[in-house]
């Protein structure tokens, strides 16, 4: 069988030299020359590995090259003189084919040759610089290319008008015998635009056949079939590139995806874990995202370069990020627990135990049980079910627990403000509960009896007193509502009690003949018959609660220290006194429970003490509350809500004097108030009984 | 078309180093150029057939194609045809089968070539194919040991010039 033709035996196929049947003295000659035109020749793995391509005859060369893609036949012609000889042959249009049809790729255009067309498909750089990035296509023009030359090489069709030739009629075919690139735009009329080398080319063909006109007749019915053609070009190709533009997104995605689980499952192996893996925190420079997210198959050879750089990240995020990647997970299982807490599951739970009305989820969420199994294994373990029963019968223990929290919080901030009272009639008073042990175990029922005082008054931030009991309530109640006014976990809950809270209400008993070990249950009881003696009230309906009585008298009594003040900044003569003071000199009565208009069935120091089994009978339920008016208290530029009753008519004008507004709703009230408040009469006189410094009202 | 008769058939090869192999016949006619030789000689069963192009390795190593692949249907005849529908894709055993080193991969395929097994020489060149896809001209000269016979100005210049030698 007669030798055939090799790739190399033909004309210039490879380097001079190359001709040689020896493949080894060829490859070594090879190296040789290579290292003479780039320097240092380098060795590779790949170096030589398909030199005997070269030698395998033509038709198995051209074999192996149709099942090449279009853009390897481009780079193969670039290679060598020889091997672009060969391919942008006419020749091997066979082989341009087969690659095309292998591809998909539409039929090659009438105007285009096969190379050309692989390259308008499949180049990359502009057609008109030297430019290599990746550019933008326009097919309609048979060109890729970047903004600026696509600028310049490119003319507009309202351009057109300046262009030399213009008179000629060649705008009315222009559309017929060039290509155009028409972009929509927001105006009606769309940008068309011409290559400026086919315009002149058309014009000067014109030009030169205007005295010819059978002749620019043919040339006009050629470049018309010649842009049909290419028209009819365009759909195909645009769906074959945006067909393959999908494959590869497609294609792209998965290999990322691989490469991605590829890379975590190598780091697994050497015993990194999900923290590891967390880039949210990640500083810009630390590189992950960009090392893991790529197409590029993970070769055993790219493994060991991105390796280090991926090690090198995780120490990183150990050092820095460790903290807040911890935090997050801690965020996550609270989130978890507090899902489980807020579930109408455990609502219905918790309403079956009274006490569990009290507590938020919040205080839940402090529970020993609920910390430890939070923070199980750095708080990687999810809340199972399983886990989550553990949890569910701790609770009405730990229901227990935190209610006996609250009540012992009350007793010693009641004791503490009691002390500072420096009584030892009421010290003794309570002492009993003093003792009590704040860790004793088992349900109690009994309220201590130190919050069954109607000295246990506590101040929650609000225009009024609170009780124990309305704590408790407030709790429960809120413990129901919507997300706009959420229970607040007991540590967080604001309340306090002060001496002159304690020694206000015990001086109010005194005025109202009320023995100190007088119960909250009684002054509760006496529901809003109260009166202060020294305010303008006029009519029943002003009357108020007990809790309302002893806030009022707080808030006089800080009202005239304030103006006390100001009129001492201001050095203002204006006569004050504290109308509301309840001095032990005092010897008329400021407040008195003339109405009498609820019978109470207990003596004030009598009666059974305060069970929660009792008080949880309202607990969760909506209740009638009171309202208190309010006077606007105006000091220099600050504005101060107090206590008023409804509006007046008749200004006092010392008080105006003070920046205060006060109205008298009658005659007499006016009067009371001239005479408490500032010791004169109507006109502002001081009284001769009043003459004296003394602030007491004889 | 084959016989049960043909099946049980024992064929002698003879390959260019004088070794023989008896191969059933149902795996030598995968190669065209053997059937058709097979044809020729007719019923003499103790004629060995000569291979003066392939050596014994290599026959061995076609063999083994052809013993796995005996039971393929015969290529269709438009198959031949130079605009027949390639595919790219390369089954799982070939791939492996395919997997030797460069001088034995050339053999393979012109011995395909030679013995005209389509099916095998389609998987030899697609092989090929694919170490070449996506290589850059540098990466591709590297491969088949040749210099870059290209001024720099030449280069710069073919990146831009895609039309046929004969219209430029």
């Amino acid at each position: 069988m007669p030798r055939r033709k090799t790739v190399d035996e033909n004309p210039g196929a490879v380097t001079s030299g190359s001709n040689s049947l020896d493949s080894r003295s060829k490859r070594k000659r090879a190296k040789a020359d290579s290292g003479e035109l780039y320097g240092k020749p380098r060795r590779s793995k790949s170096s030589g590995k398909l030199a005997l391509l070269l030698e395998m005859p033509i038709e198995i060369f051209t074999e192996i090259a149709c099942y090449m893609t279009p853009l390897d036949l481009l780079n193969l012609a670039r290679t060598s003189i020889g091997l672009r000889e060969l391919l942008m042959s006419k020749s091997s249009k066979r082989i341009w084919e087969a690659v095309r049809l292998i591809h998909n790729i539409p039929e090659c255009p009438e105007d285009l040759s096969e190379p050309r067309y692989a390259d308008l498909l499949y180049g990359k750089g502009c057609s008109f610089c030297p430019d290599t990035r990746a550019k933008k296509l326009y097919i309609t023009l048979r060109i890729r290319a970047c903004k600026t030359c696509f600028e310049e090489q490119t003319i507009d069709h309202y351009e057109l008008y300046g262009e030399e030739g213009y008179k000629y009629p060649i705008t009315n075919f222009l559309d017929h015998t060039m290509m155009t690139w028409t972009k929509s735009t927001y105006k009606s009329h769309p940008s068309k635009r011409y290559l400026v080398s086919q315009f002149r080319e058309v014009l000067k063909r014109v030009k030169d056949l205007t005295s010819k006109p059978v002749e620019l007749r043919d040339y006009i019915s050629e470049r018309h079939e010649l842009t049909n053609s290419v028209i009819e070009s365009i759909v195909p190709i645009e769906d074959w590139l945006s067909k393959v533009s999908l494959q590869k997104a497609k294609s792209n995605s998965k290999s990322m995806t691989e490469r991605h689980s590829s890379i975590i499952k190598r780091l697994r192996d050497l015993g990194y874990d999900d923290d590891d893996f967390n880039d949210r925190y990640d500083e810009e420079e630390w590189k992950w995202g960009q090392l893991l997210n790529q197409s590029r198959l993970l070769t055993e050879r790219v493994w060991q370069n991105v390796r280090p750089q991926l090690e090198k990240t995780i120490k990183l995020r150990r050092t820095h990020v460790g903290q807040r990647i911890y935090n997050d997970r801690h965020t996550e299982r609270v989130a978890e627990m507090r899902r489980r807490f807020d579930s109408e599951e455990t609502r219905h739970l918790l309403r079956g135990i009274p006490k569990g009305r009290l507590l938020s989820t919040g205080d839940f969420l402090e529970l020993p049980i609920v910390v430890e199994m939070i923070e199980e294994d750095g708080c990687r373990l999810p809340l199972t079910d399983d886990r989550w029963q553990r949890v569910v019968e701790e609770i009405p223990i730990e229901v227990e627990t935190l209610a006996r929290t609250i009540e012992m919080d009350c007793v010693i901030e009641f004791k503490d403000s009691l002390l500072q009272c420096a009584r030892d009639d009421l010290r003794m008073l309570f002492d009993a509960d003093w003792d009590q042990e704040p860790g004793i175990e088992g349900v109690r029922d009994e309220i201590p009896k130190c919050l069954n005082s109607a000295l246990a008054l506590f101040n929650k931030g609000s225009s009024s007193l609170v009780n124990f009991a309305d704590i408790l309530y407030t709790r429960s109640f809120l413990q129901h509502q919507s997300v706009y006014e959420k229970l607040l976990p007991w540590k967080e809950e604001k309340f306090e009690t002060t001496p002159s809270i304690i020694t206000t209400a015990l001086l109010l008993l005194e005025h109202l003949d009320l023995p100190k070990e007088t119960s909250m249950a009684f002054m509760m009881a006496c529901g809003h018959d109260f009166e202060c003696l020294r305010c303008d009230r006029d009519s029943s309906r002003e009357t108020l609660s007990w809790l309302e009585l002893v806030y009022h008298f707080i808030l006089k009594t800080q009202n005239f220290e304030m103006l006390q003040c100001d009129v001492k900044k201001r050095d203002i003569n204006v006569p004050l006194r504290d109308a509301h003071s309840l001095s032990s000199l005092t010897r008329v009565k400021v407040v008195s429970r003339t109405f009498k208009r609820i019978t109470v069935d207990m003596s004030p120091t009598g009666g059974n003490p305060e069970r929660y089994s009792t008080l949880a009978t309202s607990w969760g339920q909506r209740l009638l509350g009171s309202a208190l008016g309010s006077l606007l208290l105006v000091v220099g530029k600050q504005i101060r809500l107090v206590p008023v009753k409804r509006w007046k008519i008749r200004p006092c004008h010392l008080c105006q004097s003070l920046n205060v507004i006060y109205h008298g709703q009658t005659q007499t009230g006016m009067y009371r108030h001239m005479k408490t408040s500032h010791g004169t009469d109507m006109e502002g006189n001081v009284l001769p009984d009043y003459a004296s410094s003394s602030d007491e009202l004889e | 078309m084959s016989t049960t008769e043909d099946k049980t058939r024992k064929v002698k090869l003879v390959t260019s180093d004088n070794e023989e192999f008896e191969v059933d016949w149902e795996v030598a006619t995968r190669s065209v150029l053997i059937k058709h030789m097979l044809e020729d000689i007719g019923e003499s069963e103790e004629q060995a057939i000569p291979l003066p192009n392939v050596t014994a390795n290599v026959l061995k190593k076609v063999l083994e194609w052809c013993e796995h692949h005996r039971k393929d249907p015969e290529p269709a005849p438009e198959s031949s045809d130079d605009n027949r529908k390639r595919t790219l894709e390369i089954g799982d055993w070939d791939a492996k089968f395919i997997q030797v080193d460069q001088e034995m991969l050339f053999e393979i395929i012109l011995a395909a070539n030679y013995l005209d097994i389509k099916a095998l020489l389609d998987v030899g060149c697609k092989t090929v194919a694919n170490m070449i896809k996506g290589k850059q001209p540098e990466e591709i000269r590297k491969m088949f040991n040749i210099v870059n016979d290209f001024t720099p100005e030449e280069e710069a210049q073919i990146k831009k010039e895609n039309e046929w030698a004969e219209d430029r």
